[in-house]
């Protein structure tokens, strides 16, 4: 709080005093009393000594209380909470203040846990309703198999289809809320990639993809489901947007000295320059997905929020026309070393 | 013939399972009941449990761990929870393996196969008789007229995948998907490759059109 603000703001009070000690003075100077003019002016000085001592008092106070306020607001990582910082101001208009701040605080706060509870609520419902529609499609798919011709075919396909939406709405559920449900633990980065080209080897067969998966023997800190279904959506794009002749799908690992980059490549389509920044984005599906027509948007952006959750950084390189690489970054600092 | 117990809520996967299961050579036993399934395991121990862990009465980790305080017959957890810590609860009550829904069939036979294998290592069926030769898996070779010839893995594989159906056409796709291992990732050209290759050592052995090709279609072990 500066002087010139508060000052400003006390211009009547100022003004009212200074006209009052001004025609006290030249009353007093033109009754002319005994000490002559030195008294007008000392009598004129106590006034005015008299008018400044509260003022400079409570500029004081309220500038100890304002800066402390402001100080404390801009360290604070969680502004909302600022009321439960401060003390109790020693005048009645800071205390105002104080009584405000605390009341909207516990107000928002009692919105933040009603919507909290809301969206804990929405999302238990989603995961107990992707394990229920588990059973069913687990059902459709061994009747389909145990009775195996061409159209049971095209139905166990659009199965694996539906089976794999409905993982990525769980995967979107959990991406969206502050629980932790993921599992850090030390895994070998090979085991959850050989793991998901397994899942995805009929896709892959059929799309007549050329699968190298190179130097993975490399030790990294993840959840290893959650580190699966991002290879999987990755895996799955690079099918959607595979080349019309001699696909490939390349997997390969290097490690650094404080982190571990894992790629995932492909000779597809490729992603054009101007849109590579935003295929992460939420219902971005970009020129591959309109031609292709068969994109939501949803597979990347879901990726992006569950790598920030684990810590791992996701970023894309690609060549139009020539195909695209994912690049993961694990970090790998010293405590992962304690772990 | 080996058992197998489904213990699953689920009447449809119940029935397909065992189906399933059955067409792959197992004997299969699904009880549809669940009041007293720890008891009747203990009674007449199959040689694998598929236990689901949503079941009425008691969940199947309640089951799984009163099972291993009395038995050591293999169990693999068939579950929709997928969380990394469903598998670590069902790992440490004693479950051998754990794989979740809806699974893969392929996989589910893999992982059976394994842990049947490795709760029993001699019963396995070591050897496929054809027609005029024999393989062992054990040793990997083509054994013929008292000359035996090494087999490389896949050409193991193609010839095993070829006898399980033997009589029927197994398309290309089907055979890369089987040989389709967790370290190797084979293409078209790869398959070609190995086909030549096995028929060249089964006509080196003697053994002519045993390996039929359906041209559009797949392969075929007379």
């Amino acid at each position: 709080m500066k002087i010139t603000d508060f000052l400003k703001d006390k211009i009547p009070y100022i003004l009212s005093h200074l006209t009052v000690i001004l025609l006290t003075v030249s009353m007093l100077v033109a009754l002319n009393p005994t000490g002559g003019v030195p008294f007008s002016l000392l009598a004129g000085s106590l006034y005015l000594a008299g008018a400044l001592v509260p003022l400079a008092m409570e500029f004081y106070r309220k500038q100890r209380f304002y800066d402390l306020l402001i100080r404390t607001y801009d360290q604070m990582d969680r502004k909302n909470l600022i009321a439960e910082m401060l003390r109790v101001p020693d005048f009645w208009e800071g205390a105002l203040l104080y009584d405000l701040l605390r009341g909207t605080n516990k107000a928002y706060l009692d919105e933040m846990s009603h919507l909290k509870n809301q969206q804990t609520e929405y999302r238990e419902y989603i995961e107990q309703w992707v394990h229920e529609i588990k059973t069913p499609i687990a059902a459709s798919k061994l009747t389909a198999q145990n009775n195996r011709s061409a159209a049971t075919g095209r139905i166990i396909e659009d199965l694996e289809a539906i089976e794999s939406y409905v993982e990525q709405a769980l995967y979107y559920a959990r991406s969206n809320t502050v629980a932790k449900d993921y599992f850090i633990k030390e895994i070998r980065l090979e085991a959850p990639i050989y793991s998901v080209l397994k899942q995805d080897a009929r896709q892959l067969i059929e799309a007549g993809m050329a699968v190298s998966a190179e130097d993975l023997d490399i030790t990294v800190y993840t959840d290893s489901k959650w580190l699966e279904f991002i290879l999987h959506q990755l895996i799955i794009n690079s099918i959607k947007y595979a080349a019309a002749s001699d696909p490939r799908l390349t997997l390969s690992a290097q490690e650094k000295a404080n982190c571990c980059l894992l790629f995932v490549a492909d000779n597809g389509l490729g992603i054009p320059a101007n849109e590579l920044s935003r295929i992460f984005d939420k219902g971005f599906s970009g020129t591959n997905g309109r031609l292709r027509g068969r994109s939501t948007g949803m597979g990347l952006y879901i990726c992006h929020k569950l790598c920030d959750k684990l810590g791992i950084a996701i970023s894309a390189a690609s060549v139009y026309g020539c195909g695209t690489t994912i690049c993961l970054t694990f970090p790998k600092s010293a405590m992962t070393h304690i772990v | 013939m080996k058992k197998i117990l489904i213990i699953e809520d689920n009447q449809k996967i119940r029935e397909e399972l065992s189906v399933f299961l059955s067409q792959n050579g197992y004997f299969c036993e699904a009880p549809a009941g669940f009041g007293n399934v720890i008891e009747s395991i203990l009674a007449d121990p199959p040689q694998l449990v598929l236990l689901d862990i949503n079941l009425p009465v008691c969940d199947g980790y309640h089951i799984c761990r009163e099972v291993r305080k009395q038995s050591s017959v293999p169990i693999i957890v068939v579950t929709s929870r997928d969380t990394e810590l469903d598998e670590l609860i069902a790992m440490n009550l004693g479950a051998d393996d754990f794989v979740t829904k809806p699974y893969n069939t392929q996989i589910l036979l893999a992982r059976i196969a394994a842990v049947l294998k490795r709760a029993f290592p001699d019963s396995a069926n070591d050897r496929l008789i054809c027609d005029g030769f024999s393989v062992s898996l054990s040793k990997s070779t083509l054994d013929h007229a008292g000359r035996s010839i090494e087999l490389t893995k896949n050409e193991l594989k193609i010839l095993s995948c070829l006898y399980e159906r033997r009589g029927a056409i197994v398309s290309r796709n089907e055979l890369m998907r089987y040989l389709w291992d967790s370290e190797l990732f084979v293409d078209d050209n790869t398959l070609t490759v190995n086909m030549t290759r096995l028929r060249h050592k089964l006509e080196d052995a003697g053994l002519y059109q045993v390996i039929g090709t359906r041209r559009g279609q797949g392969y075929l072990l007379q």
